[in-house]
């Protein structure tokens, strides 16, 4: 066998001993596998230089196959992909349109207002209506709902003393939740009062007309320009009386009293509760009458101007 | 002397092929392909004088060192690089030498290959004569082409070259022997019209007849 290889090797085999090989190729595989083994291990494994280029060429056939075998990992990684994508696409779609129509009716923007004591505030709503914000008050509405929804609807919750200015719209309402006193409006300029014990509520109406709700009564108390109303929620009665010239309900936010022949002892009581303090008034000038305008951030100037205007002394405490 | 020498210095390259295997079986293609620098001629002309045929020396080299690369978690640092190539190659070295010794065409080439003598300049190599014969059969007329295709190229038998054609196994022993009639014309231009090739096919031919 041995010597047969040899031969077939060099290609020195006759026709006859082809045929030999052949028969022991057919029936003996240890033997062949022997005599393959010992050529190859006594092989002359020294390279030859004139093979060199077939042997680059193959170089780089291998390290094609080696390199596809990598990508072919990376396309089944990719395939992996692809279908996890075609699973996860229609999830992460239904999720952002869940998440995009839930921002509106689950995660409402609610935007708050409050002041501190002796601050004020100027708060513009979405559809251009202005309030006023005296110290202590506090105002919340939503910024996404806010005129948008069921018609266009405008509602606020609000507390203390405010100054509104509200934009007319096509008719719409503009509700105003005020410690659970409900005003609703259309268009109109007033005060609005509510004392922190949330007992009291004080209406002025400058212009137009507001329907009031107290929250213990089912009607609807209609206010006219020039009226003020009062509401004591403790005795459940309110009041309603014809806005004075002297009332100056929005002092606060022009920073003056403005009065004309307003009795003195309106005017001091009206000091004494803007600047939170006592005065005595002569016994000789309790009959007398104020015209004028007074400031209000200084009380010695405020109590200057009345000594002057009415020739008096009066003692602050 | 001269034989520790030699041996030291065998023992230094199978120590470093030790080190290279290792760093293979890490990933290192850079040790692979210093092994394959070391290796792939011996290889390559191992495998041509098997095959007689280039390109299939080419295919199996390039066959046995993608496996390497794919089997080398197998590696070990006893295995020696040479051992370890055989175990990969083995197979497809039994293969490649039963398909040729097999061969009719590498029949005819020993015919034609003895008749020359060994010392004579002219003799080609197998490969080329495989060639030549393969744009013989070529020229041949449709049906003759297809069987001597069958025949020689396919190495089929005249029973399996009747049912794959479909027709009787008379019809192909008839284009066969019409095809080596042509194909032995063609052929001694090319081969410098030796007597032999006459006689070489006048004798496939004849055992063909035999064997049916």
């Amino acid at each position: 066998m041995k010597t047969l290889f040899n031969k077939y090797i060099t290609n020195r085999l006759t026709v006859e001993q082809l045929k030999e090989s052949r028969l022991l190729a057919k029936e003996d595989n240890r033997d062949l596998e022997d005599v393959l083994y010992n050529e190859w291990m006594n092989h002359d494994f020294d390279s030859d230089p004139n093979e060199s280029d077939a042997l680059r060429y193959i170089y780089d056939e291998v390290l094609n196959r080696i390199v596809l075998h990598k990508s072919s990992f990376r396309s089944r990684i990719w395939r992996v992909m692809k279908i996890a994508s075609v699973i996860l696409l229609p999830i992460f779609i239904a999720l952002s349109i869940f998440l995009f129509m839930g921002r509106e009716t689950i995660s409402p923007t609610l935007c708050a207002v409050y002041t501190r004591n002796h601050e004020k505030a100027r708060v513009i709503l979405p559809d251009n209506s202005v309030i006023f914000l005296n110290g202590n008050a506090s105002l919340n509405y939503n910024a996404v709902d806010f005129g948008k929804v069921k018609g266009g609807e405008r509602k606020i919750d609000f507390s203390g003393e405010g100054y509104f200015d509200i934009a007319r719209k096509n008719g719409i309402p503009f509700t105003i939740n005020a410690d659970g006193t409900s005003v609703t409006v259309k268009g109109t300029k007033f005060n609005l009062e509510t004392t922190q014990d949330g007992n009291n509520c004080q209406l002025a109406l400058i212009e137009g007309a507001v329907s009031v709700n107290p929250k213990w009564d089912k009607r609807e108390i209609e206010l006219k320009a020039g009226e003020k109303i009062l509401i004591d929620n403790a005795t459940r009665s309110y009041r309603i009386e014809p806005l004075s010239e002297n009332d100056n309900p929005t002092a606060w936010k022009d920073g003056a009293l403005h009065y004309n022949y307003a009795p003195l002892p309106v005017v001091i009581s009206q000091i004494e509760q803007e600047f939170n303090c006592k005065v005595k008034i002569p016994s000789s000038h309790l009959n007398e009458h104020f015209t004028g305008t007074i400031p209000l951030h200084n009380l010695p100037n405020a109590i200057r101007i009345i000594e002057l205007a009415l020739d008096c002394h009066l003692a602050v405490n | 002397m001269e034989k520790t020498e030699y041996h030291n210095t065998d023992r230094e390259k199978e120590e470093h092929d030790s080190e290279l295997l290792m760093r293979i079986k890490e990933g290192d293609i850079v040790a692979f392909t210093a092994l394959y620098k070391k290796y792939s001629a011996g290889i390559y002309t191992f495998c041509i004088n098997l095959t007689k045929s280039r390109q299939d020396a080419q295919d199996m080299v390039q066959e046995i060192f993608v496996k390497l690369w794919d089997s080398r978690q197998k590696l070990s640092p006893d295995a020696s690089a040479r051992g370890f190539l055989f175990v990969l190659a083995k197979n497809m070295l039994i293969d490649a030498y039963r398909k040729r010794v097999n061969d009719p065409v590498y029949e005819d080439y020993i015919e034609y290959s003895n008749s020359l003598g060994s010392e004579d300049e002219s003799r080609i190599e197998y490969q080329e004569f495989l060639t030549i014969v393969k744009a013989q059969i070529d020229t041949l007329p449709p049906a003759q082409r297809r069987v001597m295709n069958l025949s020689k190229i396919e190495n089929l038998s005249i029973k399996e070259i009747a049912e794959r054609l479909n027709v009787s196994q008379q019809t192909v022993m008839n284009q066969s022997s019409q095809g080596l009639k042509h194909l032995r014309e063609k052929l001694r231009r090319y081969l410098n019209g030796s007597l032999i090739i006459l006689l070489l096919f006048a004798k496939y031919l004849l055992e063909e007849t035999i064997d049916v």
